[in-house]
């Protein structure tokens, strides 16, 4: 897909006496789909022996050999979702907002004025903080849209992410 | 009278003001309404004296915490801003700025008027819980405080403003009747009453029972040429009518009781609508904060040339309390002709000129995609009803097919989009329509969406997000448009929303 097809930049061109800002484009962590996928093996695991105790218990061990089943559809899955997800992302900053492009099947784009955006947060998980990824979450006025959240950043990029937004004020349109 | 005086000395509301002695019976009220129902039964079903203790206990104790809750509420009106102090465990001190209070809601039912008391709600932009709720004080106080927060400046100038005595709208009693006969307020309270008929009563003493039995012999005694299966049909045709009007006559009381004397008015700064017979409503929110506009008509109100008007404010979308969404200001013209729906919503709005939008149509194969949504439902419905209709689910299915095929046609030829630059609409809808309308600067977020669905058939969602949005039946989300129409449309609206 050609990037400048989806351009959203202000038909009206920035003040003169405003540098204009290169759009910075949103890069993912490179180890996201790492992350994910041994993330859901991870998960798998004790699922897999939940199941298997249970089939002891019940004496049945078609049970256990059906959850093996399942749990494996289900990584197998997330393994190839991951790679899929990370490769379709899309994401920029621009002068007048923020901009994200994602999902496989069910793309989403949104773009979130920045003076709309309430406050920010940025949010760490204690698997992401091993690697240094962090969550990028905007709160608009909205209400289907209250919370815009960028799963997988690099630690640093959420923060200046955030430090950049929270920079600009103006009319929040409520 | 068109300019209110200034306040008294603003000395003699700046000390400590306490709720109403009472409060702590309303306050209980409230409580106990929402477990109403349970206690009833508890003490009309429940076997032995130890469930009506634990009623009674149960109603002490809430009793007791409203009881010291009110006693314990303090609040005072500074130069600027608003003070409350409130709790009896954790006691909250809270400074609300007069400038962040956008809705006022004032509630009265008859308890209320007997004491000449208001349940007050102050509710800001955003938050799960209103900023102040003041469950009871006098009216004077109520009138006072609104009065505070009215002629606070707010931008532009508020004291030397006519406020309009007249108000923009009022309803007459036929207004409401005809509200009553084209709603169906009160259809789930006559199927909870129906199915506890069903539930109590033993099968050959069942109300409903009787009813049809009466009709039966009725039809088939005026004439013996009837076919037993024409005696029953008839019998329960007549029972549906019948039970049709009485959900229409509970429906126009409902009306009457919820909207009486329904009244809004409206100044440079708020708005404010009145009603209720037996619980008195008044609503009010600044008029800046109102995101959209909707109105919808049903079929039946279609045939009467009617139609109704809401809006959505900016308050709390995540509501702690059930009823505090509904609460809000929210219908500006509960009924109403269509240029009646115009005039007031050109006054909420202005620059908007419902008439003159230029409405642009959606996919030409959107009623493919519709129609196709449906019937995946009927489908579902198909397989167990063969197993239960038999071959009659033939006939049955052919009709639900048509049915399905109108209503995506239908659908597709009235859905629309409009922008003109300031404002964005959309309308959709088959027998019930619905119109929906905001500035553009009223929105939050855009957002394109599309599954695999609509990639196959190169059409997009398009959404623009406002603040306290609530589904309403119709949101500002336009689903089944061209990919480069949505494209350029999200462009367009971007960057005025920038």
């Amino acid at each position: 897909m050609n990037e400048s097809d989806h351009s959203l930049a202000p038909a009206i061109a920035p003040a003169a006496h405003a540098p204009p800002l290169q759009a910075q484009i949103l890069l993912l962590h490179p180890q996201l789909t790492r992350v994910w996928r041994w993330g859901a093996v991870l998960a798998a695991l004790p699922a897999i022996g939940i199941g298997s105790v249970v089939a002891a218990a019940l004496g049945k061990p078609w049970i256990a050999a059906l959850v093996i089943f399942v749990v494996m559809l289900v990584v197998v899955f997330i393994w190839n979702y991951a790679r899929a997800y990370v490769a379709r992302f899309r994401g920029r900053l621009q002068q007048d907002g923020l901009w994200v492009e994602r999902g496989v099947w069910w793309r989403n784009e949104t773009f979130v004025p920045r003076s709309r955006i309430q406050h920010t947060e940025v949010e760490q998980g204690p698997l992401a903080r091993r690697y240094g990824m962090a969550s990028l979450k905007l709160f608009t006025a909205g209400a289907s849209h209250a919370e815009i959240g960028i799963d997988g950043l690099a630690h640093a990029q959420a923060l200046a992410l955030r430090d950049d937004l929270l920079g600009r004020t103006g009319h929040d349109g409520v | 009278m068109t300019v209110s005086e200034p306040l008294a000395p603003v000395a003699t509301l700046s000390t400590d003001q306490r709720l109403h002695p009472w409060s702590w019976m309303f306050a209980m009220v409230a409580q106990l309404r929402a477990m109403l129902l349970p206690i009833v039964l508890l003490v009309v079903f429940g076997r032995g004296d130890r469930w009506v203790w634990l009623g009674l206990i149960g109603a002490g104790s809430v009793a007791m915490y409203s009881w010291i809750y009110s006693r314990n509420f303090r609040y005072r009106i500074g130069a600027s801003e608003l003070l409350v102090r409130a709790g009896i465990f954790s006691k909250v001190e809270r400074h609300i700025p007069f400038a962040r209070i956008q809705n006022i809601v004032q509630k009265r039912h008859l308890l209320h008027r007997i004491f000449g008391v208001t349940e007050l709600r102050l509710e800001s932009a955003g938050g799960a819980k209103p900023e102040a709720v003041m469950n009871v004080i006098t009216v004077e106080a109520a009138d006072a405080l609104e009065r505070v927060l009215r002629d606070q400046p707010t931008g532009a100038q508020t004291v030397a403003d006519a406020v309009t005595t007249r108000p923009w709208v009022e309803l007459r009693m036929a207004d409401l009747l005809r509200l009553g006969l084209l709603s169906n307020r009160g259809w789930a309270l006559i199927g909870a009453l129906l199915a506890l008929t069903w539930q109590f009563e033993d099968n050959q003493r069942n109300p409903m029972r009787q009813l049809y039995q009466l009709f039966e012999q009725g039809f088939s005694s005026w004439s013996h040429a009837f076919l037993t299966w024409t005696t029953k049909l008839f019998s329960f045709v007549l029972l549906a009518l019948l039970l049709l009007l009485l959900i229409k006559l509970v429906s126009m009381l409902m009306t009457v009781i919820q909207f009486y004397q329904f009244q809004l008015s409206g100044d440079q700064q708020r708005l404010a609508t009145h009603s209720g017979l037996l619980t008195r409503h008044t609503a009010s929110a600044r008029r800046d904060k109102i995101q959209r506009l909707i109105v919808g008509e049903s079929g039946l109100a279609r045939i009467m040339s009617r139609r109704w008007l809401s809006c959505e404010v900016a308050g709390s979308s995540h509501a702690s309390e059930p009823d505090q969404k509904t609460m809000r200001l929210r219908w500006l013209l509960p009924i109403g002709t269509a240029s009646e729906v115009e005039t007031i919503a050109a006054r909420v709005l202005p620059g908007l000129n419902f008439a003159a939008l230029h409405w642009q149509p959606l996919h030409a194969n959107a009623w493919r995609r519709v129609a196709k949504g449906s019937l995946v439902w009927w489908l579902f419905l198909l397989i167990p009803g063969t197993y239960f209709f038999g071959l009659w689910m033939i006939p049955l299915a052919a009709t639900l097919a048509a049915a399905a095929y109108l209503h995506a046609r239908g659908w597709a030829a009235f859905a629309a989009y409009a922008w003109d630059g300031e404002f964005i609409a959309f309308r959709a809808g088959w027998l019930h329509r619905r119109w929906t309308v905001a500035r553009i600067d009223k929105g939050q977020s855009i957002s394109l969406t599309h599954t695999p669905f609509d990639r196959r058939n190169d059409m997009q969602t398009l959404q623009i997000d406002t603040a306290g949005a609530s589904s309403n039946g119709i949101s500002l989300a336009i689903p089944y448009l061209p990919t480069a129409t949505a494209r350029s449309l999200a462009d367009a609206l971007g960057a005025s929303l920038t």
